[in-house]
């Protein structure tokens, strides 16, 4: 039966040409071509040591890219990380120094409120219609006010050994606690995007809402939970910044939305909707903190270092989009 | 042939070739959509261009247009190499800025100046008045495109067109979207235009019309042309021949390949009342609508454009909410508020808007189809990829979508296959009602017999089938019983017989929305 069906091809979109190959594999290149440029330019680049330190250095970016990876695809965008990621460090530390000092409620109390923030950023986007974009702008403003006024912007110490080991400064099988959290994080990713049902509609609401409404997805709850798992994750992620720097701090995380949406875009993932990868984020991600990394060991001014790096993502991203 | 006219004005007189396109060819990717295709157009002739879905004919429109280059070929005008000013075309997807007036839709690019460089409005607009009025469209320059409905947007097209002064206009199936009464206008204008002197290229899908309008059709298939001849010399039969390169009514697949894919609980519809009751329902543009559908039965909803007939759809399947009334599904109660609850309740809606509502285009069919059968695909939250797999081959195995793989985008899929996509979605256990909007807008002769074929089986699976459509022959051919629907009040129902013809349906309706203007006014 299949084969007869196969004689009407016209198959227009199933030629590959070089730029599809391009196109498609952008971000590997890239990430290849920018290791060896660094090789190159500087001699402590290539080595173990160093990679883990890049490992260490992302995995925040990585991991909170998973998540917004989620929003991305469902055609929504999230700014607010950035000053939720502080707010998340500020009441786990607090929660930690008041309340009690064990471990576990700190992680709770950090999540729990990337948790609350996602939530009402999504439940905010689909209930009221405002676009995520003003909704998370709004949010990003809110949560670092927050973050600021309940210590009167002084930073919160933490003393607690097995959150340090868990979180922080340990290793496993040489590998940094936290380049083991990422994996875990985007191993669960793949999973649930690319694998899970929920994925499915993910993709749906994101590649055609209207379809994907008529499809019997409720697109509200799609979009709601994936702001939810990107809160989460950046409640997540904080305990790995508190974890490494003993104290959480009220000014962290300026800026962090840009450099997670730019790795995000570069790893191919679309900022229409219904289009991109988890490991392409990951592979995105790398790319900031690879480049992070690159120019310190090359000593380059931190302020040029910003002009190279805002130069270089636009660069990438309409590569990848031609 | 006068392929050496002289390269000035000249009067045209009917019959004149005005267009020639010789040894037209286009590939893309090294795959021929067009090959070797000659075609000629004279002054005053509708000349349909005719051919399955994916046949190049938007290929061929758009090189005529120049839109698109040919890769070999000639395209002339009037013996010269044709300019963009020639040819106008009012392709499907409308090109006027909705946020502008009709008048500066018909002078975008082309305003009238005055001595300063600015725009004279009021000159524009007494000249787009003249011409919208000549198309029997009567309404005021200055109205937002985006208020208009969608003939009226239509007509400003060829408004547009004609203002451009074009030699030739192509109309890319312009009844695709139209009822009845807005076809006839339709059909008037062209008529007038066709006086004028200027060659028409008419798309379309729909055969009768070929005969109402047209007085030469050529065909192309497969990227070439199969033949060009008088309409006077064609017949229904031939026609479709033609198009479809097979003789018509050949058989579909056997019904045991569908059964598989269906649940044998769904053929035992133990009970003898309605499966579907609506009773005085009312919503957007609607009210007052009751209507039953039992299982097995094909009923057919008749109104013209702008009756609610989408909007009633849309609120039984839960897409939109009811002000007033009931429905019932089995004898229960039902109110759906989201269209998720309806599909749990086995009520699926085939929207009227594929691209929009009924498909995500640049997903694959695995996609699409994995989206809408998870039920039967899930192991814990995960989809199970073999299963799915399995399943959907079946699927498209049974309705005869033509692809290569399951892993195409459908935006590679023609029209018709668009859509039996759309119908594979709704091919599963469970399914007691589907509303079907325009169930074959956009899809051509051949296609368009599968899809029936479908929808029966569906019937015969016991499912009870809601079809409304603005292109009355199709309620003919496929319903049991047509209602005639009014924004504010539904017929009894009629049995379809061999008297149920198009024109019949067409004045029943008229007296319809008479008496029903009556009713409102004393």
């Amino acid at each position: 039966m299949s084969a007869t069906n196969t004689r009407f091809v016209r198959p227009l979109w199933s030629g590959r040409s070089a730029g599809n190959f391009i196109r498609e594999y952008f971000v590997y290149i890239a990430l290849v071509a920018l290791v060896a440029f660094f090789s190159i330019a500087s001699p402590v680049f290539f080595s173990a040591q160093n990679f883990a330190n890049v490992g260490r250095q992302t995995a925040i970016v990585s991991i909170i890219a998973v998540g917004v990876t989620f929003v991305i695809v469902n055609a929504q965008i999230d700014l607010s990380v950035g000053s939720v990621f502080a707010l998340c460090g500020m009441v786990s530390g607090l929660a930690l120094q008041y309340i009690s000092n064990f471990w576990l409620l700190g992680a709770l109390a950090a999540i729990a409120v990337g948790v609350i923030f996602g939530f009402i950023n999504g439940l905010l986007t689909v209930k009221l219609g405002v676009p995520s974009f003003l909704v998370t702008l709004g949010m990003l403003g809110v949560a670092r006010g927050i973050a600021l006024i309940i210590t009167d912007t002084r930073p919160v110490l933490i003393a607690n050994r097995p959150f340090f080991s868990i979180f922080g400064d340990s290793n496993i099988l040489g590998i940094p606690i936290a380049v083991v959290w990422t994996v875990v994080i985007v191993a669960l990713g793949v999973i649930i995007l690319h694998k899970s049902v929920f994925g499915l509609r993910v993709f749906a609401t994101g590649g055609n809402p209207q379809a994907a409404r008529f499809t019997g997805v409720n697109t509200q709850r799609t979009i709601i939970l994936s702001f939810v798992i990107t809160g989460g994750l950046v409640g997540l992620s904080s305990l790995l910044f508190t974890g490494i720097a003993h104290a959480a701090r009220p000014d962290v995380g300026v800026g962090l939305e840009l450099d997670v949406i730019a790795a995000v875009i570069l790893g191919g993932v679309s900022l229409f909707g219904g289009r991109g990868t988890i490991i392409g984020a990951l592979a995105g991600s790398l790319i900031i903190g690879m480049m992070n990394n690159g120019l310190v060991l090359m000593g380059v001014d931190s302020s040029v270092q910003q002009i190279i790096k805002g130069l270089i993502i636009i660069a990438a991203v309409s590569l990848s989009k031609k | 042939m006068n392929a050496h006219a002289e390269a000035i004005p000249v009067e045209h007189p009917a019959g004149e070739t005005v267009l020639v396109a010789q040894g037209v060819s286009k590939a893309f990717n090294g795959i021929y959509a067009l090959k070797d295709v000659d075609f000629e157009l004279r002054a005053g002739e509708v000349h349909a261009l005719l051919g399955p879905n994916g046949a190049g004919k938007s290929t061929l429109i758009k090189i005529l247009d120049g839109v698109q280059p040919q890769d070999e070929g000639t395209v002339e005008v009037d013996g010269r190499e044709r300019s963009h000013s020639d040819i106008a075309t009012v392709f499907q997807e409308l090109s006027l800025v909705p946020c502008l007036s009709v008048a500066q839709n018909i002078f975008l690019g082309n305003e009238i100046r005055n001595a300063l460089g600015l725009v004279q409005k009021k000159k524009m607009n007494s000249i787009a008045k003249e011409l919208t009025d000549s198309l029997g469209l009567h309404l005021p320059p200055e109205e937002l495109v985006e208020n208009l409905s969608v003939a009226s947007r239509q007509l400003v097209e060829i408004a547009k067109a004609i203002h451009r002064d074009a030699r030739v206009l192509v109309l890319d199936e312009p009844t695709s979207t139209l009822t009845k009464a807005d076809q006839l206008l339709l059909f008037k204008s062209i008529r007038d235009i066709q006086k004028s002197g200027v060659g028409i290229i008419y798309v379309t899908h729909r055969l009768t019309e070929v005969f109402e309008l047209a007085d030469r059709v050529t065909i192309i298939r497969d990227g070439r042309k199969v033949l060009t001849a008088d309409v006077a010399d064609m017949e229904m039969q031939s026609l479709v021949r033609e198009i479809t390169g097979t003789e018509p009514d050949e058989p579909g697949p056997a019904k045991e390949d569908f059964d598989r894919y269906t649940h044998p609980e769904l053929t035992t519809t133990s009970s003898s009342g309605p499966k579907l009751q609506v009773s005085s329902l009312a919503g957007d543009r609607f009210s007052n609508i009751s209507f039953t559908a039992s299982a097995g039965q094909i009923v057919g909803i008749a109104g013209l454009i702008g009756t609610g007939r989408t909007e009633l759809l849309e609120t039984i399947g839960g897409v939109r909410r009811g002000t007033a009334g009931e429905i019932t599904l089995d004898g229960r109660f039902v109110r759906f508020k989201h269209p998720w609850e309806a599909l749990h309740a086995g009520v699926a809606l085939v929207p009227e808007d594929r691209h929009r509502s009924g498909i995500i285009l640049q997903h694959s069919i695995q996609r699409n189809l994995t989206l809408a059968h998870y039920k039967a695909l899930r192991k814990g939250g995960l989809v199970d990829n073999k299963a799915a797999r399995t399943l959907i081959h079946g699927l498209v195995d049974t309705l005869q979508v033509k692809t290569s793989s399951i892993d195409s985008p459908v935006q590679s899929l023609s029209g018709g296959n668009q859509q039996k996509v759309v119908f594979a979605k709704w091919m599963q256990p469970g399914m007691q009602v589907l509303l079907l909007d325009e169930p074959t807008q956009g899809v051509d002769v051949a296609a368009r017999q599968e899809i029936y074929r479908v929808i029966h089986r569906f019937a015969e699976e016991g499912a009870a089938i809601v079809v409304a459509s603005s292109d009355f022959v199709e309620l003919q051919e496929l319903c049991d019983e047509i209602y005639f629907m009014t924004s504010t009040s539904m017929s009894e129902p009629e049995k379809v017989t061999s008297d149920t013809t198009d024109q019949y349906i067409y004045s029943r309706l008229n007296e319809r929305v008479l008496e029903s203007h009556e009713r409102d006014q004393y």
